[in-house]
């Protein structure tokens, strides 16, 4: 019975809204002829039949419209549940198919796992840093401003503060600013921890549109000269310190030495990044009146939010009108000077932006590539199920039935690929974002929240749809085709000419898309190498480097804070292991501050063309600890205190810019109403990136200006982690309200520094991808030649019989291999020529075009294309010509 | 004199479907039987009668099928699905325990 209702439902004709209406006035006129004819059986007159039967039926045309459309609402459930029962049907199908192949379907799923997790993981970088909003109010209205200028060492600056409280003042396109600066903290009191924070306006959390989840933020006043001192903790900083106590408004703290009232807590998702990178304790800025009255003082980082209606066109000429009006009033410290408006997103991620494009398109060309082994595989399994195809076509299933089963195989595997890729995405996310230096990390805003939320999830799912009927479709309908041209009529070898042609091209395609990541890592790692063999002008194995900060309270100063750090530098120097120690405000590589000055006996220079120069304190011990040679004259000595005659060391840099022919020793500088003495001249090291252009570089003697805060460079044959208990023991013994940041090598801050960090970084990922799809295409091209071996058996029995010797076999086969390499390097080289413009500002020493790179890729790439093709070669050689002639 | 009955397109389903319960009919046998069993008591307009088979194969209760009648004619006959069965069972249980309540409290009246 089931039997029998399934081949009616199989033999039932199409309904359509005609055939639907007719039926129903089939079965109405039946039944009224058949009243009719009870009546007229009873005695009543035909008349009297016809009227009585339709009375009893009531409205005739009312019912005819309504039976009509039931029967339509019937006939679409009808083909909705075909349609579902026989999806079931292909997937079941599918599945058993799938599941009687386990190393193809191993194969397909392993590799879509890998293309579509590298993608989605990929993906959700790009997703947390570029795509998702910052976590501020109207974060597109947002910008930030700058000073910019030229000069020797940089061409753009923080504002000073007078200039900031004009800007403010005067210009209109902006609804308000703020300022905010990077700071450390020490927190606590005994054994305090040092912390990194920011100073900022009172308006700075108004200006972001931030609400704070726990008490306030600051109040207008808060960050005047003499309020009283107050502190708002970051989410993590409350949940890690006080456990998430809801009742810390108002709760007093030590912070630098001092109490300090916390007065809220901010947002869990609240970053900021960039200046303020990984700040977690956020105070009013500095009041010191030193800070914010001198104009020629630039500290101080600025946001603003654009007023409604006003573009960043209109801001910029708005900044740039009010800076020209105060150069003219005040000309000693600004002219020369304009302003810069930057898109806050784009200030706090537009440096990692290409490289996460870039990523992004390596990680697409792995998919991408994935795919085309995949469609390869399924072209030859659906030459190899050419019988079965044709079997089924003469069952009488249709063309477009079949492709429909082929395609529910593709997306089943694809979805399962995907499902498998989240898996690698999840893994591979933690890897991405742990490749990242902390130090970097800190300054991207969104990277460290980088992980699989339900957009990311999402995503995956569609790629794997979009990836599923990308590699089906193509061997779906090639499959389906020559199977309705050779129907049973010797299935297995008809379709060997358009389809083997096809397999060649997508391996081709393979091998071009390999060779353009391949090029992109080479070009990386020879980038990294050149950056690395940068002479960086001093030694940095064998360095132990730390900074100590001093509470600011207690230290309040010059002559306590000197004699604190020399105390401190002998006790050091006693520790076991140590070579020598120097102290700085600024390690090599760090960015630090600049300042201008006159040079006396030179004329007087026009106020934009003064002469600036970067510059750090040292002590005496600094430039024999780090290496850093002595050119000429001597270097800072124990005996360049306050008392003594205030001095100066200036680098090579420096001596080029500025002295011309003149001998540099001996020569007096001015700066505001300080005179120094020149008194050396040493080597040239990087101050902030390793490969830009060194600035003049100005070192004055600690002992005769002094700060809180020194970075320590202790030559030692002990790493890091031996110096590191010692050196916090000592510090505690002499001072416990001090802090000591992370200890760490100088050859480790190398390693993390920007620089390196940005040619590493895309170098680790291209390279993975590269050797991905270099394995994906060893796969796609052993794949291809081994089947058309397969079917050439016959071929080269022949051959062996007619006395062809094995050699030519061989070659023969591998021809077929170098000619895809030889076209898909041509093809990849091409392309990567193209792209490599876009890539050209990431490298470093080596041009997008280097020809030694393309070489290096063509001849890897033909030796590994030919080398995949030797396990079937030798396979041609060993046919027996009497078997290879004997199969069908 | 046969009383008006109002009936509820709920308790004319389940007449139908009872109806069906002993084979394939047509609409015609359908009206035909309803009316000579319940002795002209029940009466219902023809219309009502189709438009309850037709929503009873929408629901999947009962199927059609066109086949020849008693006098060979084309018919459209009407028959039980399984589901339709189970939901006949179901109804007369709820409906014969409604009556038998309602009936057993006009008795003490």
């Amino acid at each position: 019975m089931a039997a029998f209702k399934g081949i009616r439902r199989l033999l039932r004709i199409r309904s359509t809204p005609r055939s639907i209406l007719r039926e129903v006035d089939d079965e109405v006129r039946f039944h009224l002829q058949m009243r009719i004819e009870d009546l007229m059986r009873q005695g009543h007159s035909p008349d009297d039949a016809r009227a009585g039967a339709t009375r009893e039926f009531g409205d005739l045309s009312a019912a005819r419209s309504e039976l009509a459309s039931i029967d339509r609402r019937t006939a679409r459930k009808g083909e909705w549940r075909e349609w579902v029962a026989s999806l079931g049907q292909d997937l079941r199908f599918s599945f058993r198919g799938l599941r009687a192949r386990p190393a193809f379907t191993v194969t397909v799923l392993l590799t879509l796992a890998l293309g579509i997790g590298a993608n989605a993981a990929i993906f959700s970088v790009v997703n947390s840093v570029l795509l998702r909003p910052l976590p501020f109010a109207r974060p597109d209205r947002l910008v930030h401003l700058w000073e910019t200028y030229e000069s020797k060492v940089d061409s753009r600056s923080e504002a000073s503060y007078p200039d900031y409280v004009d800007w403010r003042a005067r210009t209109k396109t902006f609804s308000d600013m703020a300022g905010y600066q990077g700071s450390g903290f020490i927190f606590g009191g005994s054994q305090p921890l040092t912390v990194r924070g920011a100073r900022v306006t009172a308006n700075f959390f108004d200006v972001l549109g931030v609400r704070p989840i726990v008490g306030r933020t600051f109040a207008v006043g808060e960050d005047a000269p003499g309020a009283a001192r107050v502190v708002l903790l970051s989410y993590g900083f409350w949940q890690r310190q006080f456990g998430g106590d809801r009742n810390i408004s108002g709760r007093s703290v030590t912070l630098d030495g001092g109490p300090v009232t916390i007065i809220g807590v901010l947002p869990k998702d609240f970053v900021f990044g960039g200046r303020a990178a990984g700040a977690e304790l956020w105070a009013p800025i500095d009041r010191s009146a030193q800070t914010r009255e001198v104009r020629g003082n630039h500290w101080l980082n600025v946001v603003a939010r654009l007023r409604a209606g006003a573009g960043i066109q209109a801001a910029r000429a708005d900044m740039s009108s009010v800076m020209r009006a105060l150069a003219v009033e005040f000309p000693r410290s600004n002219s020369g000077r304009d302003g810069q408006v930057v898109a806050l997103h784009d200030e706090l991620v537009g440096s990692v932006r290409p490289i996460l494009i870039l990523l992004y398109g390596a990680v697409v060309v792995v998919l991408l590539v994935a795919c085309v082994n995949v469609a390869n595989l399924l072209l030859i399994r659906g030459a190899d199920r050419q019988r079965e195809i044709a079997v089924r076509v003469a069952l009488g299933a249709g063309r477009g039935r079949l492709v429909r089963q082929l395609l529910t195989e593709s997306l089943l595997l694809s979805v399962c690929g995907g499902v498998l890729g989240l898996i690698v995405a999840q893994a591979g996310v933690r890897s991405i974002v742990g490749l990242v230096p902390a130090r970097q990390a800190l300054t991207i805003p969104g990277l460290m929240a980088a992980g699989l939320d339900t957009t990311v999830v999402t995503y995956a799912l569609l790629t794997s749809l979009v990836a599923g009927l990308g590699f089906g479709i193509v061997p779906a309908f090639r499959s389906t085709k020559s199977a309705l041209h050779d129907a049973l009529k010797n299935a297995g070898r008809g379709s060997i000419g358009g389809a083997s042609r096809l397999r060649d091209i997508l391996v081709i395609g393979e091998l071009a898309l390999t060779v353009i990541l391949m090029s992109g890592a080479l070009l990386f790692g020879r980038s990294l190498l050149r950056l690395l063999s940068i002479n960086p002008g001093f030694r940095s194995e064998q360095i132990v480097t730390t900074t100590v900060v001093l509470p600011g309270s207690q230290y309040s100063s010059d002559a306590l804070t000197v004699a604190f750090f020399q105390r401190f530098a002998e006790r050091i120097r006693e520790l076991p292991g140590v070579e020598s120690v120097g102290f700085t405000s600024k390690l090599p590589l760090d960015f630090g501050n600049s300042m201008g000055f006159r040079i006396v006996g030179q004329p007087e220079p026009s106020p934009e063309n003064t002469p600036t120069a970067s510059y750090r304190l040292v002590t005496p011990e600094y430039f024999r600890t780090l290496g850093i040679p002595l050119v000429k004259g001597r270097g800072i000595g124990g005996g360049d205190v306050a008392r003594a005659p205030a001095v100066v060391v200036v680098n090579r840099a420096f001596v080029a810019a500025y002295m011309g022919a003149q001998d540099p020793v001996g020569q007096l500088l001015t700066s505001r109403n300080d005179t120094v003495h020149v008194v050396g001249v040493v080597g040239d090291v990087p101050i902030g990136n390793l490969e830009d252009k060194i600035p003049p570089t100005l070192y004055l003697s600690f002992a005769q200006t002094s700060e809180n805060a020194m970075a320590m460079a202790i030559r030692t044959r002990l790493d890091a982690a031996q110096m590191a208990p010692a050196l916090r023991r000592t510090l505690a013994s002499m001072e416990p309200n001090a802090a000591l940041t992370p200890v760490t090598t100088m050859d480790d801050l190398l390693g993390q520094s920007p620089s390196v960090f940005m040619r590493r970084f895309p170098l680790f990922l291209v390279g993975a991808f590269a050797i991905t799809a270099l394995l994906l295409a060893i796969v796609g091209v052993y794949g291809v030649v081994s089947y058309s071996v397969a079917q050439r058996m016959r071929e080269m029995g022949i051959r062996t019989a007619l006395g062809a010797p094995p050699r030519s076999l061989m070659v023969l086969v591998m021809r077929h291999g170098g000619a895809m390499a030889a076209v898909g390097i041509v093809v990849g080289v091409t392309a990567a020529l193209g792209l490599g413009t876009f890539a050209e500002k990431l490298l470093f020493g080596v041009r997008a075009n280097d020809p030694l790179t393309y070489l290096t890729v063509a001849a890897v790439l033909a030796a590994v294309a030919v080398g995949a093709t030797l396990i079937p070669a030798r396979r041609a050689t060993r046919v027996d010509p009497a078997t290879a002639l004997r199969t069908d | 004199m046969p009383t008006d009955l109002d009936l509820l397109q709920g308790t004319l389903d389940t007449l139908v479907l009872k109806t069906l319960s002993w084979g394939p009919r047509h609409g015609y046998a359908v009206a035909r039987w309803i009316k000579a069993t319940s002795d002209g008591t029940i009466l219902v307009e023809d219309r009502a009668l189709y438009v309850s088979l037709h929503r009873l194969e929408e629901r999947g209760w009962v199927e059609s099928q066109w086949g020849l009648s008693e006098n060979n004619r084309k018919a459209k006959y009407y028959e039980l699905t399984t589901a339709g069965r189970r939901h006949l069972v179901q109804k007369a249980a709820d409906f014969t325990t409604y009556a038998t309540a309602v009936f057993k409290i006009l008795q003490t009246a």
